[in-house]
C-alpha cells in the first residue's frame, strides 16, 4: 500500500474513529501522528485568525455555536479570568454578591428588552455576577453570561449608578457577542475545517484550548477593539436608561478613572477614558432620570461590608 | 435539507409566530402578567425543556396558553438559541465540511477534559460552580422589592 493510499485510508478511518484508534492500526501510526500534528498547527492558526477577525472587524463567513457551546466556552474563559485575578472569590450568598446580582439582574433584563436582531440569545444559565477580592480595578464579561467584578472596582466607583454603568458595559459585550462573533467568524475557516475533517477529538480539543486562551487575553488584556468598546458604551447608556438608572453612570465612572490606565485592568484595555466620556455625552443626554439618593445609600452600605467578607479561597 | 438550505437558515431555534409552540431553553425565565420584565410576575414558572403553546405575540413577548390560563407572558429570550454548525454570511463559499465544524466540541465533556488538564484552575472552576448552584439572577419578588426601593424599572 502506498503512502498516498495510506493517507486516504487514514482520513476515512479518522473521520469515523479518530486518531487515537487510528494509531492502533498497524502501519498507520505515523500517518495518524502527522495528521494530529498538522491538525494542532491548524488549531493554533485558527486561534490567530480569531484575533485577526476581531481586530479587522471581518464578519464574513461564520459558523454558529449554540448557547450551550457558548456557555462551556465562556465558563472556561471565566475560570481563567478568576484565576488570573488571584482566585479569591467572595461566596455568592454573601451580601455583596447578592447586591451585585440584584443590580445586574435589573440591567440584564433591561438589555434583553432592547435586544437587537444580531444579538446573542440570552445566556442559557442566566447571568452570574462573580465577585473577586483583589485590589485590581476590573470588570470582565465573558460569553455565557459570566460577569466578574473585583472588589477594587467596587471600592473605586462611588454610587450604584456608576456601578450599574460598568456592569451594563459588560452585559453589552456579552449580548452583542463581542467575543463570540470573532470566534464564529475566524478567517480562513477552511483551514480549521480541513483539520476537523479528520474528525479527531484532539484537534477539536486543541481548538477549544486555543480559543479559551485567546478569549481570556481578549477580555482581560487586549479588549474588544475600539469600535466594539464604544458600541458597548453606547448600548450601556441605553440599558441604564431602560432600567431606570442614570444614563450617565458609566460616563461618571469613566471620568473618575481618567489617567489611571497605567494600573491595568478595566481601563487599560479600553480606548482612553476622555474619548469614551466624550462619545457617551451625546448618547447619555437623552432620557436621563438622574441619580436616586436611596440607591447611593444602599450602595454605600454594601461597600462598607468590604473587608468584613470571607473570600472563599 | 441541503447544505445550501442550511446556509440560508437564520441560526435561531424556536422563533415562532403566535399559535406555535416553543421549547424553553434557559434557566430562570420570568413569566409576567404583562409583556414587560418590570412588573408583576405570574405565580407559575417555566423550566428548561418545557414545551409551551403561544396564543399571541407582541414585540419580543408571547402570551402563553399555559401556565396562567392565557394571562401570562414570556419573553422570547426564554426560548431563543442558536443552532450549532450552521453558516451565515458568504454562503457561496460554504460547504458541508464547514457545517460539520461548529457542531463539534465546546461541550460539557470538552470543558471536563480542559479542567482535568489544568488542575491549577480547579479552585476557580469550583467557585464558578458554587455561583451556578445559586439561583440564577434575582427571583421575581426579591427583584420587585429591589426595584421599588431604588425607583428602578418604572417604579414610582
Amino acid at each position: 500500500m502506498t503512502r498516498r493510499t495510506l493517507a486516504g485510508v487514514a482520513a476515512g478511518l479518522a473521520a469515523l474513529a479518530g486518531c487515537a484508534q487510528l494509531k492502533a492500526v498497524p502501519g498507520l501510526g505515523a500517518v495518524a501522528d502527522d495528521m494530529q500534528r498538522r491538525g494542532t498547527e491548524s488549531a493554533v492558526k485558527v486561534g490567530e485568525n480569531v484575533v485577526t477577525a476581531a481586530a479587522t472587524g471581518d464578519l464574513g463567513k461564520k459558523a454558529t455555536f449554540s448557547m450551550e457551546q457558548e456557555f462551556h466556552l465562556g465558563k472556561t474563559v471565566a475560570a481563567n479570568v478568576v484565576a488570573r485575578l488571584g482566585g479569591r472569590t467572595v461566596p455568592p450568598g454573601d451580601p455583596l454578591p447578592r447586591y451585585l446580582r440584584d443590580v445586574g439582574t435589573v440591567l440584564a433584563l433591561a438589555a434583553a428588552e432592547q435586544r437587537g436582531a444580531g444579538d446573542r440569545p440570552y445566556p442559557m444559565r442566566g447571568y452570574r455576577f462573580v465577585v473577586v477580592d483583589t485590589p485590581q480595578v476590573n470588570a470582565v464579561g465573558t460569553p455565557g453570561g459570566f460577569v466578574v467584578v473585583t472588589t477594587g472596582l467596587l471600592r473605586t466607583v462611588r454610587s450604584e449608578d456608576e456601578l450599574a454603568g460598568v456592569l451594563a458595559h459588560e452585559i453589552a459585550h456579552v449580548q452583542r457577542g463581542h467575543v463570540m462573533a470573532p470566534v464564529e467568524s475566524a478567517r480562513e475557516q477552511e483551514h480549521m475545517t480541513s483539520a476537523l475533517l479528520a474528525g479527531t477529538d484532539p484537534i477539536v480539543h486543541a481548538f477549544f484550548g486555543k480559543v479559551v486562551t485567546v478569549g481570556t487575553d481578549f477580555v482581560l488584556d487586549k479588549g474588544y477593539g475600539k469600535a466594539n468598546e464604544l458600541e458597548a458604551d453606547a448600548f450601556a447608556a441605553r440599558i441604564l436608561a431602560g432600567a431606570g438608572y442614570d444614563a450617565q453612570g458609566l460616563g461618571r465612572a469613566l471620568g473618575r478613572l481618567q489617567g489611571r490606565s497605567a494600573e491595568g485592568g478595566f481601563f487599560s484595555r479600553h480606548p482612553p477614558a476622555a474619548e469614551r466620556v466624550a462619545s457617551l455625552s451625546g448618547v447619555a443626554r437623552s432620557g436621563v432620570p438622574g441619580a436616586e439618593p436611596s440607591r447611593t445609600a444602599r450602595f454605600e452600605a454594601k461597600v462598607r461590608e468590604l473587608g468584613k467578607g470571607r473570600p472563599s479561597s | 435539507m441541503t447544505g445550501r438550505g442550511l446556509l440560508l437558515l437564520v441560526a435561531v431555534l424556536g422563533a415562532s409566530p403566535a399559535g406555535d409552540t416553543v421549547v424553553v431553553k434557559r434557566e430562570g425565565a420570568r413569566v409576567m402578567r404583562a409583556p414587560r420584565f418590570f412588573g408583576e410576575a405570574c405565580a407559575a414558572g417555566v423550566a428548561p425543556g418545557q414545551r409551551l403553546r403561544l396564543v399571541e405575540r407582541k414585540g419580543g413577548w408571547a402570551r402563553l396558553a399555559s401556565p396562567g390560563d392565557g394571562r401570562c407572558w414570556l419573553h422570547e429570550t426564554a426560548w431563543l438559541d442558536r443552532s450549532p454548525g450552521e453558516l451565515v454570511g458568504n454562503p457561496s463559499a460554504a460547504s458541508t465540511r464547514d457545517i460539520e465544524l461548529a457542531g463539534r466540541g465546546f461541550s460539557e465533556s470538552e470543558e471536563a477534559l480542559y479542567r482535568s488538564e489544568n488542575p491549577s484552575l480547579a479552585a476557580a472552576f469550583a467557585a464558578l460552580d458554587t455561583y451556578l448552584a445559586a439561583a440564577p439572577e434575582a427571583p421575581p419578588q426579591e427583584l420587585a422589592g429591589f426595584c421599588a426601593a431604588g425607583r428602578l424599572g418604572g417604579a414610582p
